[in-house]
């Protein structure tokens, strides 16, 4: 049986029955692996957003932020402070990356000023100051930190799983489309283009503050949940360049400005992170030298390399 | 003592200028960004800690051995950097960077994990006080190496030859050439003289503070401050910048008490930054 397309009917599956054959197994998959590789996926989708976040501003557009400490950082600190006063963890979550992205959106006034390379300079302050800042406030712990002493009855590593899967694929699927919408063409203007682009009439601006305010918003519920599974936020770590570092090398692993990339960059790093669990230090150093040889010798990344080759234009 | 905090403001502007100065003519004369220049910083104060340590050398006397390896470290990291940047763009050697420092750190906690370390010389422990003030002699060495520096700096950018054609590669480099300049080995030039700074700084850091491989950074921020500040490609521009982080931030820690001086000085980054983007002195802009 032919459709009209030409394509043989019935020999492959639906999209959408291939969506939720994904779903119904990623849903099912925390009762038959062990607890550990439910607490390595749930790494995987932190660090998948984490880094498909960046690339709507860093890949799609040329906004190279070094400054997700900072939206990371409001994201842990607000759902814990709501967390205290009874807010439900998910509201609380979801408050810390409203709470970011209003930020990003005052903050994105004087950092488009800086063009290019400029703007990583400036992005690259706001971490520092915010620990400065909340090193000085006791409301916020101090240099000490917050910490959970009293669980919710509900925690698990399931339940942060589930977390995880939830937001990570609202973050996709908000991303897939806003990469596929006039939004993504802008932004792919933008970066090839700068003048180009403000010379057709596109409003330059305010597509950078929406990239920019998508990628505040989604890593700071990102923050929240990496705080969630520690319990406890320490501000030298939060606000450190760590998390940007990790978030652009999964994305420049998978290739820069793809949608696939971060899929493949996140499974990488978190198979690293998992054999390397005992060197943490020299863990760091091979996700440098990876991020070194990327930049020296296949900029294009895995998947955009792989684009490349085929000559694809897709995803 | 208000007469105190100024002071020891003047000569923390001399320090943050000093470590700004490597990191400015980097940035103003090779239009390389480096954001490894704290991390560089660091390894040259554990090179000062443990000539210090093991060998007994006076980190006054290490400069001698310290500060040539650094110049020929940058001499020869040129030749590579700029074969490279000819084929790629400025965000993918700005990532180059990032992706050193990132190295450079975690190697550095690696061999000495993060134990603070810092180098007290018995000669320089008791305060000096000159008509009732105050003054910190680690301080007042490492402010005097910092204005000596940035004369010494300007002395070379302006009066010298080589100097001079250095200063004509930012404005056109092919012109520059036509002139007989020959623009790559200035450029190699200028980033050993970067390294040459940022191993001084480091040396002097490892005297005055404490340290520890993760410390790169905070230098790193202060260096950006001061060349927002001051502006690029004028030496004398990171002198006032870095005055400026000093004596405001001092007064700041007067009135408000300890430990605020780096936001403040953080919070004038970000005012100039939105308000006048070239800088206070800057020939180019940001």
């Amino acid at each position: 049986m032919y459709s009209k397309s030409g394509k043989v009917k019935g020999a492959t599956l639906s999209k959408p029955l291939i969506f939720i054959l994904i779903g119904a197994i990623l849903v099912l998959l925390p009762f038959i692996i062990p607890p550990y590789w439910v607490v390595l996926l749930f790494f995987y989708f932190v660090r998948l957003t984490l880094a498909q976040s960046w690339n709507i501003a860093g890949g799609y557009c040329n906004l190279i932020s070094l400054g997700q400490g900072a939206f990371a950082g409001i994201g842990a600190y607000t759902t814990f402070l709501l967390y205290f006063s009874g807010v439900p963890v998910e509201g609380a979550l979801v408050a810390g990356g409203v709470i970011a992205a209003c930020f990003a959106a005052l903050l994105s006034k004087p950092l488009f000023r800086l063009k290019g390379v400029y703007f990583t300079i400036g992005t690259l302050a706001l971490g520092e100051i915010l620990k400065l800042v909340v090193i000085r406030v006791p409301y916020l712990g101090g240099s000490w930190g917050l910490h959970i002493t009293s669980l919710p009855p509900y925690y698990s590593s399931q339940y942060l799983y589930y977390l995880s899967l939830i937001f990570s694929v609202v973050a996709l699927v908000v991303i897939w489309k806003i990469t596929r919408s006039s939004i993504g063409w802008a932004l792919k203007c933008i970066r090839n283009d700068e003048d180009a682009s403000e010379l057709v009439g596109i409003n330059t601006y305010k597509y950078k503050v929406y990239a920019f305010m998508l990628q505040a918003f989604f890593t700071a519920l990102m923050g929240g949940l990496l705080a969630l599974y520690t319990l406890h936020i320490e501000p030298y770590t939060i606000f450190s360049l760590s998390l940007s570092i990790e978030a652009l090398t999964i994305t420049y692993i998978g290739g820069r400005g793809t949608f696939l990339g971060p899929f493949i960059g996140a499974a990488i790093m978190v198979m690293l992170s998992h054999y390397l669990a005992t060197y943490y230090t020299l863990h760091l150093v091979i996700v440098g030298a990876i991020l070194l040889a990327i930049i020296l010798f296949y900029p294009e990344g895995v998947v955009g390399g792989l684009y490349k080759r085929f000559r694809f234009k897709g995803l | 003592m208000l007469a105190d905090a100024i002071i020891s403001g003047i000569l923390f502007g001399g320090i943050y200028a000093l470590i700004a100065s490597g990191f400015s003519i980097a940035l103003s004369f090779t239009r390389i960004l480096n954001l490894a220049h704290g991390e560089i910083m660091i390894f040259a104060a554990y090179f000062c800690y443990f000539l210090f340590k093991s060998l007994g050398i006076d980190p006054f006397i290490s400069l001698l051995i310290i500060l040539p390896i650094f110049f020929l470290v940058g001499f020869v990291f040129y030749n590579g950097l700029s074969r490279y940047s000819r084929r790629a763009n400025l965000e993918s050697v700005l990532l180059l960077f990032i992706a050193i420092s990132t190295i450079l750190q975690n190697l550095g906690l690696l061999f000495w994990l993060s134990t603070q370390r810092s180098i007290t010389l018995s000669y320089l422990v008791n305060p000096i006080i000159i008509l009732g003030i105050n003054i910190s002699p680690i301080y007042l060495v490492g402010g005097l190496v910092g204005f000596a520096i940035i004369f010494g700096l300007h002395f070379f950018l302006t009066k010298t030859k080589s100097g001079l054609a250095i200063r004509a590669i930012p404005q056109d480099a092919e012109l520059a050439a036509t002139t007989g300049i020959n623009y790559f080995l200035m450029g190699r030039i200028a980033f050993g003289l970067a390294f040459l700074c940022a191993g001084l700084a480091g040396a002097m850091v490892a005297v005055m503070f404490t340290f520890n491989p993760t410390s790169g950074l905070n230098s790193l921020l202060i260096a950006l401050s001061v060349v927002v500040l001051g502006g690029l490609g004028s030496i004398f521009g990171c002198l006032v910048g870095g005055l400026i982080l000093g004596v405001v931030g001092s007064l700041a820690s007067y009135y408000f008490g300890a430990g605020v001086q780096l936001l403040i000085g953080y919070i004038i980054f970000l005012i100039v930054l939105l308000i006048k983007p070239k800088g206070l002195f800057g020939r180019y802009v940001l």
